[in-house]
């Protein structure tokens, strides 16, 4: 990847010296400083008193179930929309007042499918103020950086959906954003593509611009610096990933794939969950489980019992999503 | 200047190269341009037909505007909504109105090349119009406020249809029923008295018989739409309605997409 030579070789832009002269006064600058954000949609409280600081450079993960806030929180933080009550600083301005210094990246695809993916660029470029000229320069770094400059002069609607998603990280990646917000980005992606994506997230994040991506995936957030769970309008926790697991108590997870889901082999398993409960997943069942080596020959004799058949199990390493529903007793994902 | 630019530059590419698009503003007016007027062409004198050629080729230089202008223009906005185009823009450093505007622009250049299409398409079918210098900018002043007003209601369609296809078959519909009821369809001596009321105050078809009336002669817009109360009602009417579609899509399509 060449971000770090472009980025070094290119002049300092406003942004940068931004950010250079606070950190040459010595001052501590938080990317993101929000406290006490409150939203009402009528009478559906989504945000209730949501206090975050991410610091300048960080990659923040805010994970959190369906309907938790998350991208309320975030169209506040992106200025798409004002808070109820609260207060929002990005780089000490107001949202609205950052805009230059923000990138987007909201669910969906917003990349017109009629435009080839160097006019998309081109039309964000001049949308965000740049002149003719400077946007065609600017789309054809950003198409190198993104590995798409061989596919920049085909239509949008011809990209795989990875190809795309890059694309669209590309319209948020101006030089002078400081800051970029991702709702949601690997949805819809496969795993290769998402790990490919992931891979270009953490490599613009190391040229020094902050990230903050909302996920419900546990894999996405375990690359982040910071992770914070959000649930029912508040984030409940955040720190590293690796203390957010340390500090669970949880040591094992135990993943069992049955040939029938009931009641009754649910009821089974919970006896041998550390903290009585279970998660029912796709294909079976998860509980945290300490022991799993005395557990599994017990579990399989009693399933056998009822008729049900123990397609797979194992055990592993709990992960975020695990720590976030032994802290919630809900599951990030939608099962 | 250069935010307008690049959204009018994106309309007209996305309008070019959707087949769609070009085959219903374009095939659809050429066709009826070809069929209408050899419609009960038998009871016509010889001598009326380049007129009643010229006639029909204003109504569809009409028909397209309208339909490039509400309905592909509020399916291109419902579209850009359902595809979060929107929540992106709000966050950027652009204004509503200058994208608005943009969109305008474009939308005005994709229907003037179709009007310079079908009135060359006109010519080479033997439609006769009154030409002078006064008459063509009196035109296309007209012509202007026909877009204007089109792209209001476009815009209007787009603030309160959120689905593409439905915005889209909005705009059909509006334009057939402003087609047919305006006297561009039939002869505005041949409507019903409450019609020919729908007729003048519209401003899209009271703009067309002024076009007609300068072009092609005063019997075939049946009435004089160039009074100075016509006038100032055609004019009024089509500049508000472009202010109130520009308002509704800076708060509907903006603020609460």
């Amino acid at each position: 990847m060449k971000f770090c030579d472009t980025e070094l070789d290119a002049p300092l832009n406003r942004a940068d010296r931004f950010s250079l002269q606070t950190r040459e006064k010595g001052i501590m600058m938080n990317a993101i400083a929000a406290n006490g954000l409150q939203k009402s949609f009528g009478d559906v409280e989504a945000l209730r008193g949501v206090n975050l600081r991410v610091d300048d450079g960080e990659f923040y993960a805010l994970m959190g179930p369906n309907g938790s806030g998350k991208t309320t929180l975030v169209s506040i933080l992106a200025s798409v929309i004002t808070p109820t009550s609260g207060k929002a600083e990005i780089f000490g301005r107001k949202p609205q007042e950052a805009r230059n210094m923000i990138g987007f990246v909201p669910q969906g695809s917003f990349s017109s499918p009629m435009l080839t993916g160097r006019e998309n660029l081109v039309y964000f470029a001049q949308l965000f103020g740049y002149s003719k000229n400077e946007a065609e320069k600017i789309a054809s770094e950003q198409l190198l950086k993104m590995g798409l400059s061989e596919a920049a002069d085909r239509l949008v609607s011809d990209y795989s959906g990875g190809m795309r998603k890059k694309l669209e990280v590309a319209t948020a990646l101006f030089p002078e954003v400081r800051l970029l917000i991702l709702d949601e980005p690997s949805t819809g992606l496969d795993p290769s593509a998402r790990k490919n994506f992931l891979g270009m997230i953490e490599e613009v994040n190391s040229t020094g611009v902050t990230v903050l991506c909302v996920t419900h995936i546990g894999e996405d957030a375990e690359i982040a610096s910071k992770v914070g769970f959000m649930d029912e309008g508040v984030i409940i926790a955040e720190d590293k990933p690796e203390m957010l697991k340390r500090n669970s108590g949880l040591e094992k997870v135990l993943h069992a794939e049955t040939s029938i889901k009931k009641e009754a082999i649910a009821n089974v398993l919970v006896e041998y969950s550390d903290d009585r409960r279970i998660l029912e997943t796709e294909k079976g069942y998860r509980i945290c489980c300490n022991n799993p080596e005395e557990a599994i020959p017990d579990i399989s004799r009693q399933l056998d019992r009822l008729g049900c058949k123990l397609l797979r199990i194992e055990t592993s390493n709990p992960s975020l999503e695990d720590v976030f529903y032994k802290l919630t007793d809900k599951s990030v994902r939608r099962v | 200047m250069g935010q307008m630019s690049a959204v009018t530059e994106k309309v007209l590419k996305e309008f070019i190269r959707d087949k769609m698009v070009l085959l219903w503003t374009f095939a659809v007016p050429v066709f009826f341009l070809l069929i209408v007027p050899f419609i009960d062409a038998g009871n016509m004198p010889t001598e009326v037909m380049p007129g009643l050629k010229a006639f029909a080729t204003i109504a569809m230089i009409t028909l397209l505007i309208m339909t490039a202008c509400q309905a592909n223009l509020a399916g291109s906005i419902a579209s850009d909504t359902q595809r979060g185009l929107y929540l992106k823009m709000t966050s950027m450093p652009v204004k509503a109105w200058k994208e608005g505007v943009g969109r305008f622009l474009g939308i005005l250049i994709f229907s003037l090349l179709g009007t310079v299409l079908l009135a060359f398409l006109g010519f080479s079918y033997g439609a006769q119009f009154t030409l002078n210098p006064v008459t063509l900018v009196e035109s296309s002043i007209f012509l202007m406020l026909i877009c204007f007003a089109s792209t209001g209601m476009g815009l209007t369609i787009a603030s309160f249809v959120k689905g593409e296809s439905a915005a889209t078959h909005t705009g059909v519909a509006l334009s057939l029923l402003t087609f047919f009821c305006g006297g561009m369809a039939v002869p505005y001596a041949a409507l019903p008295s409450a019609l020919q009321v729908f007729a003048r105050i519209h401003p899209i078809s009271s703009a067309n018989a002024a076009i007609a009336f300068l072009l092609v002669g005063e019997s075939f817009a049946g009435y004089n739409p160039l009074s100075i109360s016509q006038t100032s009602l055609t004019t009024a009417i089509s500049i508000a309605i472009f202010a109130v579609g520009l308002t509704l899509y800076s708060e509907y399509c903006w603020k609460k997409n």
